[in-house]
């Protein structure tokens, strides 16, 4: 079924161009709520500007007056004055790294809770197929990588500005001739910052995406250690295509370097260049008097003002697009919106009687049919068991009552209302499913049941485990609840993670209780102590049971064969081994070949 | 964990020393753009002399000169970034290389306790925090402490007193680098353990994410993941704080140092001791000796970042792994499929032992069942045949040899298992079934997948076996994952094949065909199932009963039943509380 997701988020996952504007907007939006430090920052890096502007002024200054003319005061003055400008200097530093480390902070701050808020609202389905690898990069490498270009670059930008259009109108009022030959090589300058914007944007792209499958390839040995060790052949292989994985990245790595490396040499050549038409140009403008050497040395210190802004801002502008790059993908990712959403008007309903109802449901992942037109309807306080074959559609039927998906078409009720209407928070604490595959988490066992429901006093928690039998797996735990369950869960067994999460499940006090093969790995005798206890826990509750296992269906008041989306039988557990069909069939399969039971059949 | 004495740095030197032609290459055109860089501002002195006496004609001397040192600083410029950075790339990746292949030989036991966010970010990230080091900050070290020397001697050389003066300042400097270095390592080591938590958090909510769902546990996740996303904030801040200090007081030092300069050196203009030529060239060059030391300081708290990342490193290099050959292991060439526990006691924990003196025989192709109550050790006594980990006392046997005088890869070789938890790879199907044994046939992937019943499923999907299945095959059903698992153990055609509740999740029908297509496929081959549900027990010739880590019971169905003990009640339960319930 999955697979198609797959293939739709590969085709997504391809590099597309989000157009700078629009990321710089973004991005600017993120800065938007700090205006007011920002603003204090524009001003505090404008008069650190100009004090140091005036520094080699006062120097200029203690030469000619202080030395010059052998004036010790003056002397001794500009150097207090040097030494009250190093001072202020200190002051306006200070708060510049203050007001823009914050800003930076902040908005890494903020970036990582919105991605990871966002993360929790996508549908499952989109989830699945993300790789982790690339999650935890987007949340922890691009958001870094973001961050720092955002605030300490705007600020760069904008003094960078100043600077050059200040240097620019001087220059102009001093000389035009002069002025234009030093402006002459800016279009050659332009170009050429243009031409290595583009490629350091693709060569940062490579290097992050390097880096990313890097990631996934280290993630993916990590969690998949048991399986590869379990194979002897396979250690060879692996690192074959590390190796590999491992030296691309060191190209790419090399080559985005290299990329990089150009810049400033080049525009160094660029400037120089107009030094040269300076020195040429001037040069015989001074010998022929038309302009004096202290003019010309001016324009020597003005065409360095004028172009040092423009690398810095060309040099900036690249930094800024291997930022774009990661800026591209975290905008990507918060801009895919969920499919199953929590309507406007979506409240908390009280969940009373507990029925469901299923009414005409039209149903596909992506094409691959699951319902065509299903009712199914469980009256309160039932409990029915859906069995059938292996992709009959019984997992679906839990996902679209607890809304992990929505039908394509008809409704999916409980208690009349539509599982529309109800807020996420209302049904998922109301309803409670115990999944096949039971999930812990790096937490305690105490904190892995408390989950079901945040905020549960420990004696809660710990009477519902008791009550499901649980106090045996407890006791042989080293810490008792305490015992840390270790990163995917491998210091207990399948059986007894599905015990945990059906505690787990139980401490929702649930009206509506759908188990999908929660017992599949449950030895028998614990089983039929869970047993013993769940019929004491159903009582009162709705509740629907998959399971392959017999033993468990009886449970139920009424026994519904799934297959191919279509309900074919439906009954008490005796009508339907009396009518000899398809669910009688499967019963024979698993007692068929046992002497004790025929015997007492 | 043993710790090595070395220093981290030195480890890593022993990285830098493999690639000598690189090193040298680096530390050349360091030295090279040094020294074009203190001629620079001769020249244009010079121009400025010459501009004065109006000498025009020989203004296209300098004007060239200019010109060509310009472009061989970029040339020189662009080669040591060359260099520099494909030394530093080529360690990361020496690095990387080794502690994967490190990671690959290190046992279950590692990865039962250690969270893989960890392991990732010190493959991906640490690694690339050295390379910045060894990239950027150490040619820029290099480079600085060249400028310096360079820089310092013509300082001295000039003017011996005022040079005193100038130089006055970097006690001062010195000391500001290395408190900043001094608060901001500890940090740093923070920093990268929440991150690092972090990262680890995402990853259980991507694996969890039907679960989080369904709980409606989405906001308590945040809430956890707002409390390590404040405190890397807070210690982002108290960085922040050190930084602001830290570079604006270097400014302060410099500032004060030059107008120093100025108050000396002015009055000895005035005084006549030395020319304004002279003072002025002194302080362009002292100019020059801001951006090296202050680089320093920017280097070394690379540098502590750096070696913070290098601990971690070299903290894996260091686990050695507690399953490995020992010195002269042999080879295990062919296997019939004998095995043996001799009073094996083993727990994960040291002093808590699973195993409590488990001892059985099994004949080679022997069909063998291990039941027993959850936490019993069924699935223990397993995971040590193919030495996944080594039992504290007694011993396993093979064919009659302590599996422990073997070569590892050789046992494993021999074994086919599949787990209880199904893992499946973010890749096609048939590279998953071929996962043990990649040049597979075409034939062999179709006889395996349809002795695991998963055949006609994977015929069914548009791409067939290059279906691409979602990571960790979320996407497939519990049975299909758990059939795909069967079918990639038989491939490699084991003679001991182990089943560790392999068939939970499949339909009893399916489950029933598949046994029997075993059947024939592991005439001669000795089988382990580990299994709860009872009707699968029947396949299997002989029955352990385990409780509380010791065999208790030992025999066919037929006799176990007959003989009422653990085995039979075990088996009762399951009907007789269908009874109960009726």
């Amino acid at each position: 079924m999955g697979w198609r997701f797959h293939r739709a988020a590969e085709a997504e996952g391809k590099p597309r161009e989000i157009p700078s504007k629009t990321l710089v907007a973004w991005l600017l939006r993120w800065l938007y709520p700090m205006k007011l430090q920002a603003v204090m920052l524009v001003v505090v890096a404008l008069v650190s500007i100009s004090v140091n502007v005036i520094s080699p002024y006062v120097s200029k200054l203690l030469i000619d007056e202080g030395i010059v003319q052998r004036n010790q005061d003056a002397l001794v003055r500009y150097v207090l004055i040097l030494v009250m400008i190093a001072v202020g200097g200190w002051v306006l530093g200070f708060a510049r790294g203050i007001l823009s480390g914050r800003m930076n902070q902040k908005l890494l701050y903020g970036m990582r809770s919105t991605v990871f808020k966002h993360m929790g609202e996508m549908d499952i389905a989109h989830v699945n197929v993300e790789r982790t690898g690339k999650i935890i990069s987007l949340i922890i490498n691009d958001i870094n990588a973001i961050g720092d270009v955002t605030t300490s670059g705007t600020i760069e930008a904008i003094i960078g500005s100043a600077t050059l259009l200040g240097s620019l109108y001087v220059m102009f009022t001093l000389h035009l001739g002069l002025s234009l030959a030093t402006v002459s090589v800016v279009p050659l300058m332009l170009i050429l910052s243009r031409y290595f914007a583009i490629k350091t944007r693709q060569a940062y792209r490579l290097t992050r995406e390097k880096l990313s499958e890097l990631t996934s390839s280290v993630e993916q040995s990590v969690s998949g250690s048991r399986v590869s060790q379990s194979f002897a052949e396979r250690r060879n292989i692996d690192i074959t295509h590390f190796d590999k994985l491992s030296s691309e990245t060191m190209k790419t790595n090399v080559r985005a370097r290299l990329v990089f490396a150009m810049i400033q040499p080049s525009l160094d050549a660029v400037r120089t260049l107009s030094y040269v038409i300076l020195i040429l140009y001037g040069g015989s403008l001074v010998v022929s008097g038309e302009v004096t050497i202290g003019v010309l040395i001016a324009f020597y210190g003005y065409a360095d003002m004028f172009y040092r802004p423009i690398i810095t801002l060309t040099t900036f502008y690249s930094t800024l697009q291997a930022a774009l790059a990661a800026a591209e993908r975290v905008y990507l990712f918060l801009q895919v919106k969920p499919k199953v959403f929590e309507s406007k008007d979506a409240r908390w309903i009280e969940i009373k009687a507990g029925g469901i109802e299923l009414k005409n449901v039209y149903f596909d992942y992506d094409g691959n049919t699951v319902f065509q037109g299903l009712n199914f309807k469980v009256e309160p306080g039932e409990i029915v068991a859906v069995v059938g074959p292996t992709g009959a559609g019984k997992t679906t039927l839990t996902n679209l009552i607890l809304r992990l998906y929505d039908p394509k078409s008809g409704e999916v009720l409980i208690d009349g209302n539509n599982v529309k209407d109800f807020s996420f928070e209302s049904l998922r604490k109301q309803v409670a499913l115990v999944p096949q595959e039971p999930i812990l988490f790096n937490d305690t066992i105490l904190e892995n049941i408390r989950l079901g429901k945040p905020g549960a006093p420990d004696e809660e928690v710990e009477k519902v485990a008791s009550e499901l039998g649980l106090d045996d797996l407890i006791n042989r735990m080293p810490q008792k609840y305490e015992t840390v369950v270790s990163p995917g869960g491998g210091n207990l067994s399948l059986g007894e993670r599905q015990l945990i999460s059906f505690a787990r499940a139980m401490l929702k006090d649930p009206r509506i209780l759908i188990l999908d093969e929660a017992t599949s790995s449950l030895d028998s005798y614990t089983e039929s102590l869970l047993q013993k206890a769940m019929v004491r826990l159903m009582k009162g509750r709705t509740c629907i049971i998959i399971a392959h296992r017999l033993s468990t269906v009886k449970l139920a008041h009424r026994i519904v064969f799934l297959e191919n989306g279509r309900i074919i039988e439906e009954g008490t557990h005796e009508e339907l081994m009396r009518k000899e069909g398809a669910y009688a069939k499967l019963y024979e399969l698993q007692f068929g070949a046992t002497p004790e039971i025929k015997a007492k059949r | 964990m043993s710790k090595s004495a070395k220093h981290p740095f030195l480890r890593l030197l022993d990285y830098v020393k493999r690639e000598k032609t690189l090193l040298l290459g680096a530390l050349l055109t360091i030295f090279l753009g040094t020294m074009v860089n203190i001629a620079a501002p001769i020249i244009a002195g010079r121009v400025v002399d010459i501009t004065m006496v109006k000498a025009v004609s020989e203004l296209w001397v300098y004007a060239i000169a200019i010109m060509v040192l310009t472009l061989s600083a970029g040339g020189i410029s662009f080669l040591r970034e060359y260099l520099s950075e494909s030394l530093a790339q080529r360690i990361v990746y020496r690095i990387r290389l080794s502690i994967y292949m490190h990671l690959q030989d290190l046992s279950y036991s590692f990865y039962d306790k250690v969270d893989a966010g960890q392991i990732i970010t010190r493959v991906t990230r640490d690694t690339e925090n050295i390379g910045r080091l060894l990239g950027f900050a150490l040619p820029n070290i290099i480079g600085s402490i060249t400028m310096l020397t360079v820089v310092v001697t013509i300082l001295l050389t000039t003017n011996f007193n005022l040079a005193l003066i100038a130089l006055a300042i970097t006690p001062f400097i010195a000391l500001v680098s290395l408190s900043f270095n001094r608060f901001v390592r500890p940090l740093f080591e923070k920093v990268w353990m929440e991150t690092s938590g972090m990262s680890a958090m995402i990853q259980e909510t991507v694996s969890g994410f039907k679960a989080l769902k369904t709980l409606g546990a989405e906001e308590e996740m945040f809430r956890r993941f707002e409390v390590k996303n404040r405190a890397i904030y807070n210690m982002g801040m108290k960085t922040v704080l050190i930084g602001s200090l830290t570079w604006p007081s270097l400014g302060l030092i410099i500032g004060i140092g030059s107008a120093a300069v100025y108050w000396y050196g002015g009055f000895q203009v005035i005084g006549g001791v030395v020319s304004l030529g002279q003072l002025v060239t002194f302080t362009m060059y002292l100019g020059m000796l801001i951006w090296p030391i202050m680089s320093i300081g920017f280097v070394l708290s690379r540098y502590a970042e750096a070696m913070v990342s290098a601990r971690r490193i070299f903290e894996v290099f260091d686990t050695e792994p507690e399953v490995k050959d020992k010195p002269g292991a042999i080879e295990l060439k062919t296997v019939k499929g004998e095995v043996c526990f001799r009073n094996v006691v083993f727990g994960y924990e040291g002093d808590k032992p699973i195993l409590k003196g488990m001892s059985f025989k099994v004949k080679p192709g022997e069909k063998v069942a291990l039941v027993g109550a959850t936490g019993s050790g069924k699935s223990t006594v397993i995971k040590l045949i193919p030495r996944f980990y080594d039992p504290q006392e007694g011993s396993i046997l093979v064919d009659g040899v302590d599996i422990r005088d073997v070569k590892i890869s050789s046992l494993r070789r021999h074994i086919g298992i599949v787990h209880q938890d199904v893992f499946i790879f973010p890749t096609t199907i048939r590279e998953n079934i071929a996962y043990g044994k990649p040049n597979a046939s075409r034939e062999e992937i179709e006889r395996a997948a349809k002795a695991a019943r998963i055949h006609d499923f994977i015929m069914s999907l548009p791409n067939g076996y290059d279906t691409v299945v979602g990571e960790r095959g979320v996407t497939l059903s519990g049975g299909q994952r758990q059939r795909l698992a069967i079918a990639r153990a038989l491939l490699v055609n084991p003679s001991i094949l182990i089943l560790d509740d392999s068939t939970s999740s499949v339909d009893a029908e399916t489950e029933k065909e598949i046994y029997e297509s075993l059947r024939e496929l592991v005439k001669d081959k000795t089988v382990f199932i580990v299994t709860q549900r009872l009707s699968t027990l029947k396949l299997s010739e002989r029955i352990l009963v385990i409780e509380d880590g010791k065999v208790v019971e030992d025999g066919t169905h037929e006799e176990l039943m007959r003989k009422g003990g653990v085995y039979a009640r075990l088996y009762m339960s399951q009907y007789a509380f269908q009874e109960v319930s009726r």
